[in-house]
Protein backbone atom coordinates (compact mmCIF):
# COMPACT_ATOMS: atom_id res chain seq x y z
CA UNK A 1 0.00 0.00 0.00
CA UNK A 2 3.06 2.65 0.60
CA UNK A 3 4.29 1.91 -2.73
CA UNK A 4 0.60 2.98 -4.02
CA UNK A 5 0.02 5.53 -1.91
CA UNK A 6 3.87 6.88 -3.23
CA UNK A 7 2.83 6.69 -6.95
CA UNK A 8 -0.67 8.79 -5.68
CA UNK A 9 1.48 11.38 -4.65
CA UNK A 10 3.19 11.76 -7.32
CA UNK A 11 0.07 12.08 -9.92
CA UNK A 12 -1.30 14.05 -7.64
CA UNK A 13 1.52 16.51 -8.07
CA UNK A 14 0.56 16.13 -11.53
CA UNK A 15 -3.18 16.69 -11.53
CA UNK A 16 -2.51 19.70 -8.90
CA UNK A 17 -0.34 21.54 -12.05
CA UNK A 18 -3.30 21.13 -14.39
CA UNK A 19 -6.40 22.64 -12.61
CA UNK A 20 -8.31 22.42 -15.21
CA UNK A 21 -8.48 18.24 -15.33
CA UNK A 22 -9.44 18.38 -12.01
CA UNK A 23 -12.74 19.82 -13.10
CA UNK A 24 -13.07 18.44 -16.42
CA UNK A 25 -15.34 15.69 -15.84
CA UNK A 26 -17.91 18.02 -13.83
CA UNK A 27 -18.10 20.78 -16.53
CA UNK A 28 -20.14 19.11 -19.48
CA UNK A 29 -22.39 17.80 -16.90
CA UNK A 30 -22.67 20.87 -15.59
CA UNK A 31 -23.73 22.73 -18.21
CA UNK A 32 -26.28 20.16 -19.05
CA UNK A 33 -27.59 20.17 -16.24
CA UNK A 34 -27.93 23.87 -16.45
CA UNK A 35 -29.49 23.93 -19.58
CA UNK A 36 -31.99 21.23 -19.16
CA UNK A 37 -33.36 22.24 -15.76
CA UNK A 38 -33.51 25.90 -16.74
CA UNK A 39 -37.43 26.24 -16.26
CA UNK A 40 -37.51 24.51 -12.87
CA UNK A 41 -34.46 26.03 -11.29
CA UNK A 42 -35.81 29.61 -11.96
CA UNK A 43 -39.40 28.71 -11.01
CA UNK A 44 -37.29 27.64 -7.58
CA UNK A 45 -38.85 24.59 -7.66
CA UNK A 46 -38.03 22.42 -4.23
CA UNK A 47 -37.36 18.58 -5.18
CA UNK A 48 -37.75 15.50 -2.76
CA UNK A 49 -34.62 13.33 -2.14
CA UNK A 50 -35.91 10.60 -4.32
CA UNK A 51 -36.71 13.15 -7.37
CA UNK A 52 -33.84 14.90 -7.09
CA UNK A 53 -31.44 11.29 -6.82
CA UNK A 54 -33.43 10.85 -9.93
CA UNK A 55 -32.67 13.60 -11.66
CA UNK A 56 -29.03 13.38 -10.35
CA UNK A 57 -28.28 9.23 -11.85
CA UNK A 58 -27.55 10.31 -15.75
CA UNK A 59 -24.60 13.13 -14.28
CA UNK A 60 -23.18 11.13 -11.55
CA UNK A 61 -23.01 8.27 -13.96
CA UNK A 62 -21.15 10.30 -16.69
CA UNK A 63 -19.05 12.23 -13.78
CA UNK A 64 -17.22 8.45 -12.88
CA UNK A 65 -17.59 7.05 -16.48
CA UNK A 66 -15.36 10.03 -17.87
CA UNK A 67 -12.87 9.99 -14.98
CA UNK A 68 -12.58 6.44 -15.27
CA UNK A 69 -12.38 6.35 -18.88
CA UNK A 70 -9.94 9.32 -20.02
CA UNK A 71 -8.14 10.10 -16.77
CA UNK A 72 -7.86 6.42 -16.07
CA UNK A 73 -7.82 4.11 -18.81
CA UNK A 74 -6.40 6.44 -21.22
CA UNK A 75 -3.77 8.39 -19.29
CA UNK A 76 -2.36 4.16 -18.50
CA UNK A 77 -2.73 3.33 -22.15
CA UNK A 78 -0.72 6.58 -23.29
CA UNK A 79 1.72 6.33 -20.53
CA UNK A 80 2.19 2.54 -21.23
CA UNK A 81 3.05 3.65 -25.29
CA UNK A 82 5.28 6.43 -24.17
CA UNK A 83 7.33 3.40 -21.85
CA UNK A 84 6.33 5.21 -18.59
CA UNK A 85 5.07 1.87 -17.57
CA UNK A 86 8.42 -0.01 -19.25
CA UNK A 87 10.74 1.87 -16.94
CA UNK A 88 8.76 1.64 -13.94
CA UNK A 89 7.92 -1.68 -13.74
CA UNK A 90 11.63 -1.84 -12.65
CA UNK A 91 11.32 0.46 -10.09
CA UNK A 92 7.65 -0.50 -8.38
CA UNK A 93 8.19 -4.05 -8.83
CA UNK A 94 4.55 -5.12 -9.68
CA UNK A 95 2.55 -3.76 -12.75
CA UNK A 96 -0.83 -3.40 -11.22
CA UNK A 97 0.47 -0.43 -8.79
CA UNK A 98 0.66 1.49 -11.93
CA UNK A 99 -2.98 1.30 -12.49
CA UNK A 100 -3.90 0.88 -9.37
CA UNK A 101 -2.35 4.07 -8.22
CA UNK A 102 -4.46 6.38 -10.45
CA UNK A 103 -7.67 4.70 -10.26
CA UNK A 104 -7.45 5.24 -6.25
CA UNK A 105 -6.74 8.39 -6.31
CA UNK A 106 -9.29 9.16 -9.09
CA UNK A 107 -11.99 7.12 -6.51
CA UNK A 108 -11.22 10.10 -4.66
CA UNK A 109 -11.90 13.03 -6.98
CA UNK A 110 -14.81 11.48 -8.28
CA UNK A 111 -16.17 11.24 -5.19
CA UNK A 112 -15.38 14.95 -4.56
CA UNK A 113 -17.05 15.83 -8.00
CA UNK A 114 -20.11 14.08 -7.46
CA UNK A 115 -20.99 15.44 -3.47
CA UNK A 116 -20.03 18.56 -5.18
CA UNK A 117 -22.50 18.16 -7.98
CA UNK A 118 -25.18 17.01 -5.80
CA UNK A 119 -24.71 19.96 -3.29
CA UNK A 120 -24.75 22.13 -5.86
CA UNK A 121 -28.33 20.57 -6.93
CA UNK A 122 -29.85 20.62 -3.59
CA UNK A 123 -28.69 24.17 -3.17
CA UNK A 124 -30.74 25.14 -5.88
CA UNK A 125 -33.63 22.65 -5.38
CA UNK A 126 -34.18 23.98 -1.80
CA UNK A 127 -33.26 20.37 -0.45
CA UNK A 128 -30.12 20.07 2.00
CA UNK A 129 -30.29 16.17 2.54
CA UNK A 130 -27.46 14.65 4.64
CA UNK A 131 -28.97 11.47 3.44
CA UNK A 132 -28.64 12.30 -0.34
CA UNK A 133 -25.06 13.21 0.32
CA UNK A 134 -24.88 9.60 1.79
CA UNK A 135 -26.79 7.73 -0.66
CA UNK A 136 -24.16 9.49 -3.28
CA UNK A 137 -20.72 8.67 -1.60
CA UNK A 138 -22.60 4.87 -1.72
CA UNK A 139 -23.69 5.16 -5.29
CA UNK A 140 -19.77 6.00 -6.14
CA UNK A 141 -18.19 4.12 -3.86
CA UNK A 142 -20.23 0.79 -5.60
CA UNK A 143 -19.85 2.00 -9.33
CA UNK A 144 -16.62 3.22 -9.85
CA UNK A 145 -13.90 0.10 -9.34
CA UNK A 146 -16.40 -1.65 -11.59
CA UNK A 147 -16.66 0.95 -14.08
CA UNK A 148 -13.07 1.14 -14.33
CA UNK A 149 -12.81 -2.63 -14.06
CA UNK A 150 -15.13 -3.36 -17.12
CA UNK A 151 -13.39 -0.64 -19.04
CA UNK A 152 -9.77 -2.71 -18.20
CA UNK A 153 -10.65 -4.20 -21.15
CA UNK A 154 -9.52 -1.34 -23.34
CA UNK A 155 -5.89 -2.19 -22.26
CA UNK A 156 -6.12 -5.18 -24.24
CA UNK A 157 -6.15 -3.93 -27.43
CA UNK A 158 -3.64 -4.20 -29.81
CA UNK A 159 -4.12 0.04 -30.94
CA UNK A 160 -2.51 2.85 -31.66
CA UNK A 161 -3.03 5.91 -29.07
CA UNK A 162 -4.89 7.84 -31.55
CA UNK A 163 -7.54 5.05 -32.07
CA UNK A 164 -7.75 4.56 -28.78
CA UNK A 165 -8.77 8.30 -28.20
CA UNK A 166 -11.52 7.94 -30.91
CA UNK A 167 -12.83 4.54 -29.38
CA UNK A 168 -12.57 6.06 -25.84
CA UNK A 169 -14.93 8.95 -26.97
CA UNK A 170 -17.17 6.56 -28.74
CA UNK A 171 -17.69 4.70 -25.59
CA UNK A 172 -18.43 7.53 -23.58
CA UNK A 173 -21.21 8.20 -26.02
CA UNK A 174 -22.74 4.76 -26.45
CA UNK A 175 -22.73 4.27 -22.47
CA UNK A 176 -24.03 7.94 -21.73
CA UNK A 177 -27.09 7.63 -24.37
CA UNK A 178 -28.29 3.89 -23.22
CA UNK A 179 -28.15 4.45 -19.21
CA UNK A 180 -31.99 4.01 -19.26
CA UNK A 181 -32.29 1.21 -21.26
CA UNK A 182 -33.70 -1.84 -19.47
CA UNK A 183 -34.09 -5.31 -20.83
CA UNK A 184 -37.26 -7.58 -18.89
CA UNK A 185 -35.67 -10.60 -20.15
CA UNK A 186 -33.28 -11.39 -17.43
CA UNK A 187 -30.05 -12.90 -18.77
CA UNK A 188 -29.91 -9.76 -21.25
CA UNK A 189 -30.81 -7.31 -18.46
CA UNK A 190 -27.63 -8.79 -16.57
CA UNK A 191 -25.57 -8.71 -20.01
CA UNK A 192 -26.71 -4.91 -20.26
CA UNK A 193 -25.67 -3.62 -16.58
CA UNK A 194 -21.83 -4.67 -17.73
CA UNK A 195 -22.23 -0.80 -18.90
CA UNK A 196 -21.29 1.19 -16.51
CA UNK A 197 -24.09 3.67 -16.85
CA UNK A 198 -26.77 1.14 -16.31
CA UNK A 199 -24.91 -0.29 -13.69
CA UNK A 200 -25.69 2.93 -11.75
CA UNK A 201 -29.02 3.21 -13.05
CA UNK A 202 -29.45 -0.26 -11.30
CA UNK A 203 -27.91 0.76 -8.31
CA UNK A 204 -30.12 3.98 -7.74
CA UNK A 205 -33.33 1.80 -8.53
CA UNK A 206 -32.38 -0.42 -5.78
CA UNK A 207 -32.02 2.67 -3.12
CA UNK A 208 -34.94 3.83 -3.53
CA UNK A 209 -36.97 0.47 -3.49
CA UNK A 210 -34.53 -2.22 -2.53
CA UNK A 211 -34.62 -6.03 -2.96
CA UNK A 212 -32.97 -8.56 -1.96
CA UNK A 213 -32.65 -9.49 -5.80
CA UNK A 214 -31.61 -6.80 -7.28
CA UNK A 215 -28.59 -6.26 -4.81
CA UNK A 216 -27.80 -9.50 -5.26
CA UNK A 217 -27.35 -9.01 -8.87
CA UNK A 218 -25.89 -5.53 -8.49
CA UNK A 219 -23.04 -6.76 -6.38
CA UNK A 220 -23.32 -10.13 -8.75
CA UNK A 221 -22.31 -7.59 -12.07
CA UNK A 222 -20.03 -5.38 -9.84
CA UNK A 223 -17.66 -8.03 -9.01
CA UNK A 224 -18.08 -9.73 -12.37
CA UNK A 225 -16.20 -6.15 -13.58
CA UNK A 226 -13.40 -5.93 -10.78
CA UNK A 227 -12.43 -9.66 -11.86
CA UNK A 228 -12.47 -8.51 -15.47
CA UNK A 229 -10.39 -5.60 -14.72
CA UNK A 230 -8.20 -7.86 -12.32
CA UNK A 231 -7.80 -9.98 -15.50
CA UNK A 232 -6.75 -7.59 -18.02
CA UNK A 233 -4.59 -5.70 -15.38
CA UNK A 234 -2.62 -9.02 -14.63
CA UNK A 235 -2.18 -9.86 -18.49
CA UNK A 236 -1.49 -6.02 -20.40
CA UNK A 237 1.25 -6.01 -22.05
CA UNK A 238 3.50 -3.11 -20.49
CA UNK A 239 5.02 -2.57 -23.33
CA UNK A 240 4.18 0.02 -26.48
CA UNK A 241 2.47 -1.01 -29.28
CA UNK A 242 5.70 -0.77 -31.69
CA UNK A 243 8.35 -2.74 -28.71
CA UNK A 244 5.97 -5.79 -28.96
CA UNK A 245 6.84 -8.87 -31.04
CA UNK B 1 28.14 -12.40 -15.16
CA UNK B 2 25.91 -12.82 -17.60
CA UNK B 3 25.71 -15.38 -20.49
CA UNK B 4 23.97 -14.93 -23.53
CA UNK B 5 24.16 -18.28 -25.50
CA UNK B 6 23.53 -18.65 -29.14
CA UNK B 7 20.45 -16.19 -29.09
CA UNK B 8 18.49 -15.49 -32.33
CA UNK B 9 15.11 -12.92 -32.38
CA UNK B 10 13.06 -12.12 -35.03
CA UNK B 11 10.15 -9.40 -34.87
CA UNK B 12 7.08 -10.75 -36.21
CA UNK B 13 8.12 -12.84 -38.41
CA UNK B 14 9.87 -9.87 -40.59
CA UNK B 15 12.61 -8.17 -39.34
CA UNK B 16 15.96 -10.54 -38.21
CA UNK B 17 17.39 -8.94 -34.88
CA UNK B 18 19.22 -11.73 -34.15
CA UNK B 19 20.34 -15.04 -35.60
CA UNK B 20 23.42 -16.39 -32.93
CA UNK B 21 23.98 -13.78 -30.39
CA UNK B 22 26.43 -15.19 -27.81
CA UNK B 23 28.55 -13.21 -25.51
CA UNK B 24 29.59 -12.63 -21.86
CA UNK B 25 29.43 -9.58 -19.02
CA UNK B 26 32.06 -9.36 -16.42
CA UNK B 27 31.59 -8.03 -12.77
CA UNK B 28 33.20 -5.63 -11.80
CA UNK B 29 33.61 -2.65 -13.99
CA UNK B 30 30.72 -1.75 -16.58
CA UNK B 31 29.82 -3.81 -19.84
CA UNK B 32 29.26 -1.83 -22.68
CA UNK B 33 27.04 -3.36 -25.81
CA UNK B 34 28.52 -1.15 -28.94
CA UNK B 35 26.59 -1.22 -32.32
CA UNK B 36 25.42 1.35 -35.06
CA UNK B 37 21.64 2.25 -34.84
CA UNK B 38 18.88 0.03 -35.31
CA UNK B 39 21.28 -3.09 -34.51
CA UNK B 40 18.81 -4.62 -31.80
CA UNK B 41 20.47 -2.84 -28.53
CA UNK B 42 17.52 -2.40 -26.86
CA UNK B 43 15.38 -5.57 -27.96
CA UNK B 44 19.07 -7.94 -26.12
CA UNK B 45 18.12 -5.28 -23.29
CA UNK B 46 14.31 -6.38 -23.46
CA UNK B 47 15.27 -9.92 -23.50
CA UNK B 48 17.70 -9.61 -20.37
CA UNK B 49 15.03 -7.82 -18.12
CA UNK B 50 12.23 -10.66 -19.39
CA UNK B 51 9.91 -8.32 -21.08
CA UNK B 52 10.30 -10.30 -24.51
CA UNK B 53 11.81 -14.15 -25.05
CA UNK B 54 14.02 -15.05 -27.16
CA UNK B 55 13.63 -17.49 -30.28
CA UNK B 56 16.04 -19.64 -29.38
CA UNK B 57 19.03 -19.39 -27.18
CA UNK B 58 19.77 -18.95 -23.17
CA UNK B 59 20.26 -16.09 -21.23
CA UNK B 60 21.28 -17.00 -17.76
CA UNK B 61 20.72 -15.82 -15.21
CA UNK B 62 17.44 -14.38 -15.92
CA UNK B 63 16.87 -12.10 -12.84
CA UNK B 64 13.58 -10.69 -11.41
CA UNK B 65 12.22 -7.62 -12.34
CA UNK B 66 12.51 -6.32 -8.52
CA UNK B 67 16.74 -7.18 -8.91
CA UNK B 68 16.96 -5.44 -12.18
CA UNK B 69 16.72 -1.24 -12.81
CA UNK B 70 15.91 -0.60 -16.90
CA UNK B 71 16.74 3.00 -17.80
CA UNK B 72 15.58 3.38 -21.67
CA UNK B 73 16.68 5.32 -24.46
CA UNK B 74 13.66 8.43 -24.05
CA UNK B 75 13.41 9.72 -20.59
CA UNK B 76 9.55 8.98 -19.97
CA UNK B 77 7.98 10.94 -16.88
CA UNK B 78 5.47 13.27 -15.88
CA UNK B 79 6.16 17.04 -16.72
CA UNK B 80 4.75 19.29 -14.19
CA UNK B 81 6.67 16.85 -11.61
CA UNK B 82 9.90 18.58 -9.58
CA UNK B 83 13.68 16.93 -9.50
CA UNK B 84 12.57 16.55 -5.52
CA UNK B 85 9.25 15.51 -6.57
CA UNK B 86 11.03 12.42 -8.57
CA UNK B 87 13.79 11.79 -6.06
CA UNK B 88 11.06 11.11 -3.52
CA UNK B 89 9.46 9.14 -5.42
CA UNK B 90 11.96 6.91 -6.45
CA UNK B 91 12.47 6.36 -2.43
CA UNK B 92 8.92 6.12 -1.30
CA UNK B 93 9.12 3.60 -3.87
CA UNK B 94 11.89 1.59 -2.17
CA UNK B 95 11.88 2.39 1.22
CA UNK B 96 15.16 1.12 3.36
CA UNK B 97 17.09 0.17 0.08
CA UNK B 98 18.90 3.23 -1.27
CA UNK B 99 22.37 3.36 -2.21
CA UNK B 100 23.96 6.06 0.09
CA UNK B 101 27.61 5.32 -1.71
CA UNK B 102 30.22 7.75 -2.02
CA UNK B 103 30.30 8.40 -5.30
CA UNK B 104 26.42 9.37 -5.61
CA UNK B 105 26.81 12.23 -2.92
CA UNK B 106 29.35 14.29 -5.77
CA UNK B 107 26.89 14.15 -8.62
CA UNK B 108 24.48 14.95 -6.11
CA UNK B 109 26.44 17.97 -4.56
CA UNK B 110 27.32 19.24 -8.59
CA UNK B 111 24.38 18.28 -10.64
CA UNK B 112 21.43 17.14 -8.77
CA UNK B 113 21.30 19.98 -6.07
CA UNK B 114 20.30 23.22 -8.81
CA UNK B 115 17.89 20.39 -10.19
CA UNK B 116 15.33 19.98 -7.04
CA UNK B 117 13.30 22.64 -7.49
CA UNK B 118 12.88 22.66 -11.57
CA UNK B 119 9.95 21.45 -12.83
CA UNK B 120 10.89 18.08 -15.62
CA UNK B 121 9.38 19.94 -18.76
CA UNK B 122 12.01 23.11 -18.03
CA UNK B 123 14.75 20.99 -17.58
CA UNK B 124 17.05 20.12 -20.73
CA UNK B 125 16.96 16.59 -22.23
CA UNK B 126 20.41 16.07 -20.97
CA UNK B 127 19.42 17.38 -17.22
CA UNK B 128 16.58 15.33 -17.44
CA UNK B 129 18.76 12.09 -18.59
CA UNK B 130 21.09 13.24 -15.84
CA UNK B 131 18.36 13.42 -13.44
CA UNK B 132 16.90 10.10 -14.22
CA UNK B 133 20.02 7.88 -14.25
CA UNK B 134 21.26 9.29 -11.04
CA UNK B 135 17.74 8.58 -9.35
CA UNK B 136 17.86 4.67 -10.90
CA UNK B 137 21.12 4.63 -9.47
CA UNK B 138 20.05 5.47 -5.91
CA UNK B 139 18.26 1.69 -6.19
CA UNK B 140 19.93 -1.20 -4.80
CA UNK B 141 19.61 -4.08 -7.20
CA UNK B 142 21.74 -6.49 -8.57
CA UNK B 143 21.44 -5.38 -12.50
CA UNK B 144 21.50 -2.05 -13.71
CA UNK B 145 20.91 -1.72 -17.51
CA UNK B 146 21.25 1.75 -19.46
CA UNK B 147 20.06 2.54 -22.78
CA UNK B 148 22.00 5.33 -24.24
CA UNK B 149 22.79 6.77 -20.95
CA UNK B 150 24.96 9.83 -22.44
CA UNK B 151 23.10 10.29 -25.78
CA UNK B 152 21.90 14.25 -25.51
CA UNK B 153 24.45 14.94 -22.36
CA UNK B 154 27.63 17.13 -23.31
CA UNK B 155 30.45 15.58 -22.63
CA UNK B 156 31.48 17.08 -19.36
CA UNK B 157 28.40 15.60 -18.10
CA UNK B 158 28.63 12.25 -20.19
CA UNK B 159 31.81 11.61 -18.65
CA UNK B 160 30.15 12.02 -15.26
CA UNK B 161 27.94 9.61 -16.26
CA UNK B 162 30.25 6.69 -17.33
CA UNK B 163 32.42 7.44 -14.10
CA UNK B 164 29.04 7.00 -12.16
CA UNK B 165 28.56 3.73 -13.74
CA UNK B 166 32.05 2.73 -13.33
CA UNK B 167 31.94 3.28 -9.93
CA UNK B 168 28.35 1.75 -9.21
CA UNK B 169 29.84 -1.32 -11.41
CA UNK B 170 32.02 -2.26 -8.18
CA UNK B 171 29.08 -3.19 -6.49
CA UNK B 172 26.44 -4.76 -9.14
CA UNK B 173 26.54 -6.05 -12.81
CA UNK B 174 26.09 -2.70 -14.98
CA UNK B 175 25.83 -3.26 -18.43
CA UNK B 176 25.10 0.12 -20.72
CA UNK B 177 24.82 0.74 -24.69
CA UNK B 178 26.18 3.38 -26.57
CA UNK B 179 27.59 4.27 -30.20
CA UNK B 180 30.48 6.16 -29.33
CA UNK B 181 33.68 4.45 -28.61
CA UNK B 182 35.53 7.43 -27.91
CA UNK B 183 33.48 7.85 -24.79
CA UNK B 184 35.16 4.38 -23.19
CA UNK B 185 38.85 5.81 -23.61
CA UNK B 186 38.46 6.94 -20.19
CA UNK B 187 36.94 4.06 -17.88
CA UNK B 188 37.79 0.93 -18.26
CA UNK B 189 35.15 -1.15 -19.52
CA UNK B 190 34.11 -4.35 -20.97
CA UNK B 191 33.11 -3.86 -24.53
CA UNK B 192 30.60 -5.97 -26.53
CA UNK B 193 30.42 -5.07 -29.96
CA UNK B 194 27.16 -6.04 -32.31
CA UNK B 195 26.83 -6.27 -35.90
CA UNK B 196 25.45 -8.23 -38.80
CA UNK B 197 22.95 -10.10 -35.91
CA UNK B 198 25.85 -11.48 -34.07
CA UNK B 199 28.43 -10.45 -31.32
CA UNK B 200 31.80 -9.86 -33.43
CA UNK B 201 33.78 -8.50 -30.62
CA UNK B 202 34.25 -8.58 -26.82
CA UNK B 203 36.89 -7.93 -24.62
CA UNK B 204 37.99 -4.11 -22.97
CA UNK B 205 38.63 -1.02 -25.56
CA UNK B 206 42.34 -1.20 -25.34
CA UNK B 207 41.87 -4.87 -27.25
CA UNK B 208 39.47 -3.35 -29.71
CA UNK B 209 41.36 -0.80 -30.70
CA UNK B 210 44.76 -2.68 -30.78
CA UNK B 211 43.31 -4.67 -33.47
CA UNK B 212 42.46 -2.33 -35.59
CA UNK B 213 44.97 -0.44 -35.36
CA UNK B 214 43.66 2.59 -35.37
CA UNK B 215 44.42 6.18 -33.00
CA UNK B 216 40.74 6.98 -34.30
CA UNK B 217 37.72 5.71 -32.34
CA UNK B 218 35.32 6.58 -34.93
CA UNK B 219 37.63 4.63 -37.66
CA UNK B 220 37.90 1.83 -35.44
CA UNK B 221 33.89 1.43 -35.39
CA UNK B 222 33.60 2.05 -38.91
CA UNK B 223 36.59 -1.05 -39.61
CA UNK B 224 34.69 -3.36 -37.20
CA UNK B 225 31.32 -2.65 -39.21
CA UNK B 226 32.89 -3.54 -42.43
CA UNK B 227 35.00 -6.44 -41.37
CA UNK B 228 32.59 -8.18 -39.30
CA UNK B 229 33.79 -10.70 -36.73
CA UNK B 230 36.88 -10.80 -34.95
CA UNK B 231 37.90 -14.51 -33.92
Amino acid sequence: MKKIRALMKFDLEDLLDNRLAFVYAVIFPLLFFAMSNWKNIMAQQTYGTGKLIILLTPYLAYVVLSNALNSVVLMVFSRREMGFLKMYYFIVERRSYLMLAPEILYYFISLIECLGFTLLAMVVFHNLSLLLLLEVLLIISIIYFPTCGILSILYLLPIRQASMTALSGGVLLLSVLTYSYTAAFMPLRALTMLNPTILTSNVIENILEPTLFGWGLVVGIGAVDCVIGYLCMAHMPIMSKSQRV
Amino acid sequence: MLKVDHVSFTYAAKKVVYKDLSFSTVDGRPNCIIGKNGVGKSTIFDMIAGLIKPQSGTIVPMLPAAEIVYQMQSVPMLMSVTGQNILSMFRDLNPGTQRTDAFLATIYQENIIPLLDEKFRDMSGGEKRLLIIYAMCTLKRSLYLFDEPTSGLDPASARKILKLLRDLSVHSQVIFTGHNLFELQDISCHVIFIANQQCIFQGNYEELMAHYSEDDPVQAFIDALNQGRID
